[in-house]
C-alpha cells in the first residue's frame, strides 16, 4: 500500500499538502498526529470513501482514485475497518452484525455462516454474547464485536480508527491483545490511527507522524520515537507549546483589548 | 427473532384493513354501489333532448332505484338521443306501455330517469324500446317561458313580427 | 433590507439545490429498489413501523375531521335547504382533497420525521459508513425499504382516513343533527365516481407517499453527523414535505382531476 504526493482540500481547509507514505505487506503501522491533521481522512482515502485532489493512493496495487464503484466494492471486501465507536448496526443483534458482511457479500449457506460467525466471536471472546443487542454491550465489548465483524471476511488489510478511545484499561488490554494475536496468526497488514503511545508500542512495528498536512517522520517505531525532530519530540512528550503552538493564530492581546489604539 | 412473525402478521392485518376500508367506501359511497353486473336487462328509449343526463345516472320507479343509464347515443338518421338503461332483473315485469321521463332531483341536483308504469298485461323484454318518453325539462327554457309568457299575458296583441 | 434580500436569495438557491439533489437521490433509490426486494422481510418490518404505527393518529384525526365536516356542512347547507347534498359534499371533499392532503401532512410528521431521525442517527454513529466499508450499498439496504414502505403505506392510510371521516360525518350529521340516513348515503352513491374521485385521491396519496419517503430519507442520509445536524434535518423534513405535498396537490388537481 502506497501513498504519493497526496493533496486534499476540504472546504477552505487544506488537509493534506503532499503526503508520501508506504506500508509494507504484513506490517502494523501506527499513524499519529495532533487532532485535526486528517488521520481519519487518510483512512477514508484508502477506502475510497473520500476522493483526493492530487497525487495517488494505491492499495493492493490498484489506484483507488480511478476505481469505478463496482471495483471499489470489490476492493473493500479485502479490507476490514474498525470504527471509532464500533458502528454496530443497532437493529441487529451481535450474531447478525458479524454475519452481515458474510450474508451480503457471499453465497455461503446459513449453516456455514453460523460456523464462521461463532469462530470469529470465539476469537474475540464473545461467543456467549451472540444474542445480545448492541445497546446491551459495554464500550469494550462493542469494539470487540466490531473487530469480529471487521475480520469476518478474512481481510488482508485492517484499518483501526482510534480503537482505544473511551475504553477502560482492561478493555484496552483486551483490544491490544486481540490486535496482536490477529496480526501474528493471520498475517494481516494493519493501519492504526491512535494517540496512545504506550498501547501502540505493544502492537505497531512502524510509526508515521502527521502534522500540518505533511508526514513529519516515518520509519521503525523505536527509531521514530528516538528521533530528535522538534515536532516529534513535542508530540511524543506531550508538551503544550512548541512547533505546534498553544495559541490559535490571533492578533496580539493588546490589540484585542484596544490598548494599542489608545496609544 | 421470534417477533419477526408477529411483525409480519401485523403488517398483513394493516394491508387488509386498508383494502377493507377501500371496499367499504367503494360499495357504500360510490357509483359502484349501483352496479349489479350480470343480473340486469337492457331497455332503450328515444328522447328529443336529454339535458344534462349522464351515464350511470339512476333509473327510478316510484322513487326507488331499479337500474342505471348504461349508454347514451345519437341516432344519426332521426337525430334523436338513444338512451340505453340497465334494469335489475328483480323488476322484470314492467308493462310495455310504461313511459320514461328525465327529471332533476331537487332544483339544481343531478338528473335521473323515471319510469311511470303503464297498465298493459304485456311486459317489456331485453332490448325492447319504451314508446312513450318525455324529454328533459330545461330549467333555462322554463324560466324563459315564464318571463316571456308573463309579458305576453299583459299585452295579448303584441306580436314577434313587429 | 439588502441583507434580508441576499438571505432570501441564498435560501432560495439552497432550496433549489436541495430540490435537485433530492431528485437525483430519488433516481438512486429507484435503481436500488429492485435488488432490495430480495430481502422482503426488511420491507415488511418497515411497513409495520412506518405504516401500521401511523394508524392511530390517522384514524383518530380522520374521525374528528369527519365529525367537523358533518357539523359545518350541515350548518351551511341547511341555510339553503340543501342538506340533502351533505353526503355528496362530504365524500367528494374528502376523497379528492382532504384525505390525501391531511393524511400526508400527518404522515410526514409521524413517519417522515422518524425515517429522518433513524437514518440520521445511523449516519452519525457511522453505521452508514460501516455498511459502505462492508461493500454494502446503504441506499439499497437502509433507504429502499423505508422509501417503499412510505409509498405503500400512504394510499392505505388515506383510504382508512376517508372511511373514518365518512363515519364521523355520519355520526354528527345523521345521528346528532337528524339528517336522514338514506339521503346521506344515497347522495354519495349517485354522484361519487369510484375511479375519478376515490381512486384519483388514492393516486394522490401514492404520490405524496413517494415524496415524503424520498424527502425524509434524503434528509436523514445527508444529515450532518451530529445531534444538531439530525435535529435540523428532521425539521427540514417536515417543512419540505409540507411544501412538496401542497405544491404537488395543486399540480395533480390541475392536470388530473
Amino acid at each position: 500500500m502506497r501513498v504519493r504526493g497526496l493533496r486534499t482540500r476540504l472546504g477552505a481547509n487544506q488537509v493534506f499538502d503532499g503526503v508520501d507514505l508506504e506500508v509494507p505487506r504484513g506490517a502494523v503501522v501506527a499513524v499519529m498526529g495532533p487532532s485535526g491533521t486528517g488521520k481519519t481522512t487518510l483512512l477514508r482515502h484508502l477506502t475510497g470513501q473520500l476522493r483526493h485532489d492530487h497525487g495517488e493512493v494505491e492499495v493492493f496495487g490498484q489506484r483507488v482514485g480511478d476505481l469505478r464503484p463496482q471495483a471499489m466494492y470489490a476492493l473493500r471486501r479485502r479490507m476490514g475497518m474498525l470504527f471509532q465507536h464500533g458502528a454496530l448496526l443497532t437493529d441487529l443483534d451481535v450474531f447478525d452484525n458479524v454475519a452481515f458482511p458474510l450474508r451480503e457479500n457471499t453465497d455461503l449457506p446459513e449453516s456455514l455462516v453460523r460456523v464462521v460467525v461463532l469462530l470469529k466471536l470465539q476469537a474475540v471472546g464473545l461467543r456467549g454474547a451472540a444474542r445480545l443487542m448492541p445497546a446491551e454491550l459495554s464500550g469494550g465489548m462493542a469494539r470487540r464485536v466490531a473487530l469480529a465483524r471487521a475480520i469476518a471476511l478474512d481481510p488482508e488489510l485492517v484499518l483501526y480508527d482510534e480503537p482505544f478511545v473511551g475504553l477502560d484499561p482492561i478493555a484496552v488490554a483486551a483490544v491490544v491483545e486481540l490486535m496482536r494475536t490477529l496480526n501474528q496468526t493471520l498475517g494481516l497488514t494493519s493501519i492504526v490511527v491512535a494517540h496512545e503511545i504506550e498501547h501502540l508500542r505493544k502492537v505497531a512495528d512502524r510509526l508515521v507522524v502527521l502534522s500540518g498536512g505533511r508526514v513529519v517522520a516515518q520509519g521503525r517505531f523505536d527509531e521514530v520515537l528516538a528521533s530528535d525532530s522538534p515536532m516529534v519530540r513535542q508530540f511524543l512528550q506531550g508538551l503544550s507549546d512548541g512547533p505546534v503552538p498553544f495559541h490559535y493564530p490571533a492578533p496580539s492581546l493588546a490589540a484585542d483589548f484596544g490598548l494599542e489604539a489608545r496609544r | 427473532m421470534a417477533s419477526n412473525r408477529s411483525f409480519e402478521i401485523g403488517t398483513g392485518l394493516f394491508i387488509l384493513l386498508g383494502f377493507a376500508a377501500l371496499a367499504f367506501l367503494a360499495t357504500q359511497t360510490t357509483s359502484l354501489a349501483g352496479y349489479r353486473a350480470g343480473d340486469t336487462y337492457a331497455l332503450k328509449a328515444r328522447f328529443t333532448n336529454i339535458g344534462q343526463l349522464r351515464e350511470r345516472a339512476p333509473v327510478k320507479l316510484a322513487g326507488v332505484t331499479i337500474g342505471s343509464v348504461q349508454a347514451i347515443d345519437l341516432d344519426p338518421v332521426s337525430l334523436d338521443a338513444v338512451v340505453t338503461v340497465a334494469v335489475d332483473r328483480r323488476f322484470a315485469e314492467l308493462p310495455d306501455d310504461s313511459s320514461l321521463s328525465i327529471f332533476t332531483s331537487g332544483l339544481l341536483g343531478d338528473q335521473f330517469v323515471a319510469v311511470r308504469p303503464g297498465g298493459s298485461p304485456e311486459f317489456l323484454r331485453d332490448g325492447d324500446e319504451f314508446l312513450l318518453t318525455e324529454s328533459s325539462v330545461q330549467l333555462e327554457e322554463l324560466i324563459g317561458k315564464y318571463l316571456i309568457g308573463g309579458e305576453g299575458g299583459n299585452r295579448p296583441g303584441a306580436d314577434p313580427a313587429e | 433590507m439588502i441583507r434580508t434580500g441576499t438571505e432570501l436569495g441564498s435560501t432560495l438557491a439552497g432550496g433549489l439545490r436541495d430540490l435537485g439533489r433530492t431528485g437525483l437521490f430519488l433516481g438512486r433509490v429507484l435503481t436500488a429498489l429492485p435488488a432490495s426486494l430480495r430481502r422482503w422481510r426488511a420491507h415488511v418490518r418497515q411497513l409495520w413501523f412506518i405504516g401500521a404505527m401511523s394508524l392511530t393518529i390517522i384514524m383518530v384525526s380522520g374521525l374528528f375531521v369527519g365529525l367537523v365536516l358533518g357539523l359545518q356542512y350541515y350548518q351551511a347547507l341547511n341555510q339553503f335547504g340543501a342538506s340533502g347534498a351533505l353526503g355528496t359534499l362530504t365524500a367528494l371533499s374528502l376523497y379528492r382533497e382532504l384525505s390525501p392532503v391531511v393524511a400526508a401532512l400527518l404522515f410526514s410528521g409521524r413517519a417522515g420525521t422518524a425515517i429522518t431521525a433513524e437514518i440520521g442517527l445511523m449516519r452519525s454513529t457511522q453505521q452508514i459508513e460501516a455498511m459502505e466499508m462492508m461493500a454494502v450499498d446503504p441506499v439499497r439496504h437502509v433507504v429502499a425499504p423505508r422509501f417503499l414502505a412510505a409509498a405503500v403505506a400512504m394510499p392505505l392510510l388515506c383510504v382508512v382516513f376517508s372511511a373514518m371521516a365518512i363515519m364521523g360525518a355520519h355520526w354528527s350529521a345523521v345521528l346528532w343533527l337528524g339528517l336522514d340516513n338514506g339521503i346521506y348515503w344515497s347522495g354519495m352513491v349517485g354522484s361519487v365516481d369510484f375511479a375519478d374521485d376515490l381512486l384519483g385521491g388514492v393516486f394522490k396519496a401514492l404520490v405524496f407517499g413517494v415524496l415524503i419517503g424520498v424527502i425524509a430519507a434524503f434528509q436523514g442520509f445527508h444529515a450532518h453527523p451530529t445531534g444538531e445536524g439530525v435535529a435540523a434535518a428532521t425539521t427540514r423534513t417536515v417543512i419540505h414535505s409540507a411544501i412538496a405535498i401542497l405544491a404537488f396537490d395543486f399540480v395533480l388537481t390541475a392536470f388530473l382531476m
